[in-house]
Order: structure tokens, then C-alpha cells, then sequence
């Protein structure tokens, strides 16, 4: 069986996922071969605000969406899951991507050179994703899992553009963990 | 049961078909159903994949068939029927149907990823929608799956549509066992209990025994379309 949600520039033509189909418990098996090639890479605790920072940092971030959602997913880093305003970054975000299904662009990023404007995207999507996982983390909020995985999907569609990345090995491998512990409670038989 | 002074608005889906064929087991009538289609929209309205349901029953709940024809079917649980050849449910054609007749709410069933407008919310008729999701914690797209993630039931609000998403206000609510593997949820279960809600919903309208009730919506998540993998949890999970 093969995954059929990962093509090329799923960040310009993205899936919708819309009345996919069921295929059995061989589906694990098929989405879980997409992520192999991507686990026991590097992998840097992205959990700890400290280790976000320097990553962060070391991206020199110009672009407004990728500033906008560093600056966010520090305040998530620093606020209560339960605060109004830690919820209220959580589901604007989950809204804006899934309306879209992809970061929409500003006017600003399209002045930049095509390159850079590229570079951005990848950095904002992989920001979306951390932001995403850990509202997952935090809250338990199925709505931040499903956004999460629908990046992974995207940020591996593009891996070839992102590799090496510390952040990118640490989100794949956080997917395949909490989803086979979720499919562990949920008494699937599916040994990985 | 007398013949309900209803409007049924009908798209060219698997869910108004369930509703139709579950109303003539009911043994419903309404006096009028208006069938919207643009007639490019393939069979049912849904992607190019031949339907097919060979049972009949889940338990007590009736499972839509396909092999029946939804014009068939307006014929005989409604007193007149209007077709419109249009995909779009706030056309101004659809809208004049259901203002120049003379009912007093309307079904609704329309097709996926479209919101109603103002145009039909202001004729001021109660629109009767049929949510596949326990509200208001499950509001959104795809919610029967969530809802079978997280609770290991199905459940179908009924509402009076507003213009927020699964926001109107209830006036029904009913939880029923999550389907047996071999059931299509998206064109079977999920229009089935739909239509299994509506039907116990009208006979309560008919003894006009039923309660109006506000949303509680502060804490309330929305959800979208859910990605392959939870759908999968969903369907195999023991919850």
C-alpha cells in the first residue's frame, strides 16, 4: 500500500484531505514507511524553551510570518496552556493553516527575492509545526494534532529543500511517538 | 402523522438521500422538497466512486441505499417538488423557491464546504440542521471522527442553522454506538444517524414536544477536515 498525502509542493498545492479513504490497519504501515527514512536522525530536546531559542536565533529570521510565529510560540513557551491568550495563538493559528492549508504570504515577503522568500516558508512551517505540537502537548487538543501531522506531511514534501535541520528530525520523530502512543491506548494491534 | 408544513432543501448528496429514504420508512410526509443539483456533480455529488450499501440495518438505525433515486423518493414523502439546476445553495433561484412557498421551516441538507448565507437565513423560517457531533464540543468539519476518538460514541445535534458554524441554537441531541468496521461512515453511518435524528426530531416538532435551547460556546473547539491517520484511530480504536 502506498501514502498518498505526500507529492511534490504540497506548500503551494496542498491536499485537503477531504473524504479520504479507509484502507485497514495496512495504512499505519504505509504512513509509517514515509517517516522511517527520517528517525534516528539528530535529535535536540525541542520541548526545553532554552534549545528553541538558540535554534531560533540561529535562523536569523527576516521574513513576517516566520517573526510572527517565533514571537508566538515564545509567549506559549512562557504563559499558562490555560491562559486566554496561550489559546487564543493556539486556534488562530490552527485556523489560519487549515482554512488554507498552507502559510499564506504578505505582501512584504513577496518584495523579498524568490530564494529567500522560499527559505522563509520553510522556516515558518517548521515554527507552525513546534507551535503545533506543543499545543498538542499542552492541551491535548486534537484539532493542534491533526494541524501537526498535516505539516509533517508537508515539511517531508520538502525535505529534500530542508535537510540537515535538528528541528525537522525532531518533529518527525515526535509524530511517530505520540501517535503510536495514541494508537496504543487505543488497543490497535500494530507492533512498531 | 398529518403532513408537516415543512420545506426539505435537498442537495444531490448520500445524506439527502439517507434523509429522504429514512422519512418514508418514518412514514413521514412534508409538504414540499426542493432537489438542488447542477447535475455536473457526479453521482451523489461526491467524488467519482461507485456507492454501494448492501445492508439495510445497523442495529435500529436504517442505512441508506443506493440503488434509489432521491427524485423517486420527494415524489412520494412530499406533496410538491421543485428541482433547481444549481450547485450553489444561496443561488437566488434556490432562495425565491423557498420564500414563495408556504412553510413553515425548512431541512436542510446541502452540500459539503458550503455555508449558508444571510439571503436564506433572513426568510425567517427555522432552518433544521443535522450535526454529526456532540455540540457545542464538537463543532466543525468531520466531527463524527473526533468524537469516536475521543469518546468512543457518535453523536447527532439537531439545530436551528444561525450564521456561525454549529452555533444555532439546539433543539435535539442523541448519542448512538460508534459502526462496525464494514460500514462506510462518511456516505452510510454518518447520514444514517443524520437522518435517524431527524426522523425522532420531526415526531417530537409534530407533538411539538421539544426544547429551544442556547450554546454554551466559550469552550468550544472547532475542527477540521481530519487527516487519514486519525480517521483511521477513529474507525479501529476500541474507544
Amino acid at each position: 500500500m502506498k501514502y498518498h498525502y505526500i507529492r511534490p509542493d504540497l506548500q503551494n498545492n496542498p491536499e485537503d484531505y477531504y473524504y479520504s479513504g479507509y484502507s485497514g490497519a495496512e495504512f499505519f504501515e504505509a504512513w509509517y514507511e514515509v517517516r522511517l527514512p527520517f528517525l534516528n536522525l539528530e535529535v535536540v530536546n525541542f520541548k526545553k524553551w532554552i534549545n528553541v531559542k538558540s535554534y531560533l536565533v540561529s535562523l536569523n529570521l527576516e521574513d513576517e510570518t516566520s517573526v510572527k510565529l517565533a514571537t508566538e510560540l515564545k509567549l506559549m513557551f512562557h504563559r499558562n496552556p490555560e491562559n486566554s491568550e496561550y489559546q487564543q495563538i493556539l486556534n488562530s493559528w490552527v485556523r489560519m493553516f487549515e482554512v488554507k492549508k498552507k502559510l499564506p504570504l504578505t505582501a512584504a515577503e513577496l518584495q523579498l527575492r524568490r530564494r529567500d522568500i522560499e527559505i522563509g516558508k520553510h522556516h515558518a512551517y517548521l515554527i507552525l509545526a513546534l507551535l503545533m505540537y506543543k499545543g498538542y502537548l499542552d492541551t491535548g487538543d486534537y484539532a493542534a494534532l491533526n494541524c501537526f501531522i498535516k505539516l509533517i506531511d508537508i515539511l517531508i514534501s520538502i525535505s529534500q529543500e530542508i535537510l540537515p535541520d535538528k528541528l525537522f528530525n525532531f518533529l518527525v520523530a515526535q509524530e511517530v511517538n505520540e501517535l503510536r502512543d495514541i494508537i496504543k491506548d487505543q488497543d490497535i494491534l500494530w507492533n512498531v | 402523522m398529518e403532513c408537516l408544513n415543512i420545506s426539505f432543501l435537498a442537495a444531490q448528496t448520500s445524506r439527502s438521500l439517507a434523509y429522504a429514504q429514512a422519512l418514508e420508512d418514518a412514514g413521514i410526509k412534508i409538504k414540499h422538497t426542493l432537489i438542488y443539483s447542477d447535475g455536473s456533480d457526479g453521482k451523489l455529488g461526491q467524488p467519482a466512486r461507485e456507492l454501494r450499501n448492501d445492508h439495510r440495518y445497523f442495529g435500529d438505525i436504517l442505512l441508506p441505499r443506493f440503488d434509489r433515486n432521491l427524485q423517486d423518493i420527494a415524489c412520494r414523502i412530499s406533496e410538491h417538488v421543485d428541482e433547481v439546476k444549481t450547485s450553489n445553495v444561496n443561488d437566488i433561484e434556490v432562495v425565491d423557491v423557498l420564500n414563495l412557498i408556504d412553510t413553515q421551516a425548512i431541512i436542510y441538507s446541502g452540500y459539503g464546504k458550503q455555508i449558508v448565507k444571510d439571503s436564506l437565513l433572513q426568510l425567517y423560517k427555522p432552518i433544521i440542521h443535522m450535526h454529526a457531533g456532540s455540540l457545542p464540543r464538537f463543532r466543525g468539519s468531520t466531527t463524527i471522527y473526533y468524537e469516536m476518538l475521543l469518546t468512543g460514541k457518535c453523536g447527532v445535534t439537531g439545530i436551528f442553522l444561525d450564521n456561525g458554524i454549529d452555533t444555532g441554537k439546539v433543539i435535539f441531541h442523541r448519542l448512538y454506538p460508534k459502526p462496525a468496521h464494514w460500514i462506510d461512515i462518511d456516505h452510510v453511518y454518518d447520514p444514517a444517524i443524520r437522518a435517524d435524528g431527524l426522523v425522532r426530531f420531526l415526531k417530537s416538532y409534530y407533538d411539538k414536544n421539544f426544547t429551544v435551547e442556547e450554546q454554551e460556546n466559550s469552550n468550544s473547539t472547532e475542527y477540521y477536515v481530519i487527516h487519514p491517520l486519525l480517521k483511521h484511530i477513529a474507525i479501529l480504536g476500541s474507544k
